[in-house]
């Protein structure tokens, strides 16, 4: 019994982590994402006109079947609408 | 006897041996952790000393014209403004911090300022902006407290400044 209330412990300990570091990653992408787009207007003075500007100009990894970078450009000149998203895999979006 | 003794010193030798491996492991991954950690936090200095003044200064630069760049006092916050006109109609891009981020906002001169309408450019934990004698003095602290502060120029204001002295 005993160890049967310690191997749930670790689980849900183990299920705790990789929830927080799931949201870490998110954000830690967003983050790079952004700085990304920030370096790209103040050294070339416009604005990434699309995401894959920034993955290629850049190097920014993007696991796709985990992530949707959603990039939404107004104008060149101005900061576009940057948006991570995670992919819900049990319903296969 | 002896071949218990023997058997039992093999044991604790594996144990040991098993020991030192492990702590070896713990010790190159606090060691790997400790290297990215430095690196990222270079990195990041990086981007705050030089990145965002620089991205500042590109701004002010592209919108640098005659009475297209004003300060103003909101709710405790510095904001800068770059004034443009488009088809006839006045248009503001408004740069602040606000709650831990440099802000970017750009809408019609009209429509009441909201400083969570705008687009999050980077974290900073306060930036002041000053106006006098035709430069923009520009004063940006970072996440981890350092100030980075910059001068511009603006050659709209050159000859203003000329004329008053």
């Amino acid at each position: 019994m005993v160890c049967i209330g310690i191997l749930l412990l670790f689980t849900v300990a183990v299920s705790n982590l990789n929830q927080g570091n799931r949201e870490e990653e998110k954000k830690q992408l967003e983050e790079a994402i952004r700085r990304s787009v920030v370096t790209c207007y103040a050294t070339e003075g416009v604005y990434p006109p699309d995401f894959a500007y920034v993955k290629e100009k850049y190097g920014i990894p993007v696991d796709e079947s985990r992530y949707l970078v959603v990039y939404d450009v107004f104008a060149e000149n101005l900061m576009p609408d940057i948006t991570v998203l995670e992919r819900d895999y049990e319903k296969g979006n | 006897m002896k071949r218990e003794t023997s058997v039992q010193t093999e044991k604790a030798l594996t144990l040991i041996l098993f020991a030192v491996l492990a702590v070896s492991m713990i010790l190159v991954l606090l060691t790997g952790a400790g290297v990215y950690r430095r690196l990222t936090k270079r990195g990041q200095e990086s981007f705050y000393k030089r990145t965002v003044p620089l991205y500042i200064a590109t701004k002010v630069r592209q919108a640098d014209c005659t009475g297209a760049v004003t300060t103003e006092q909101r709710d405790g916050m510095d904001v800068l403004l770059l004034k443009e006109q488009i088809d006839g109609e006045e248009y503001v891009t408004r740069i602040y911090c606000y709650e831990g981020y440099v802000y970017e906002l750009f809408a019609a001169e009209a429509v009441n300022f909201d400083p969570l309408a705008g687009e999050r450019i980077a974290k900073a934990l306060q930036a002041e902006f000053s106006l006098e004698n035709g430069c923009l003095y520009v004063t940006v602290t970072g996440e981890d407290g350092e100030m980075t502060e910059q001068r511009l120029t603006l050659r709209s204001m050159v000859g203003e400044v000329a004329y008053e002295e």
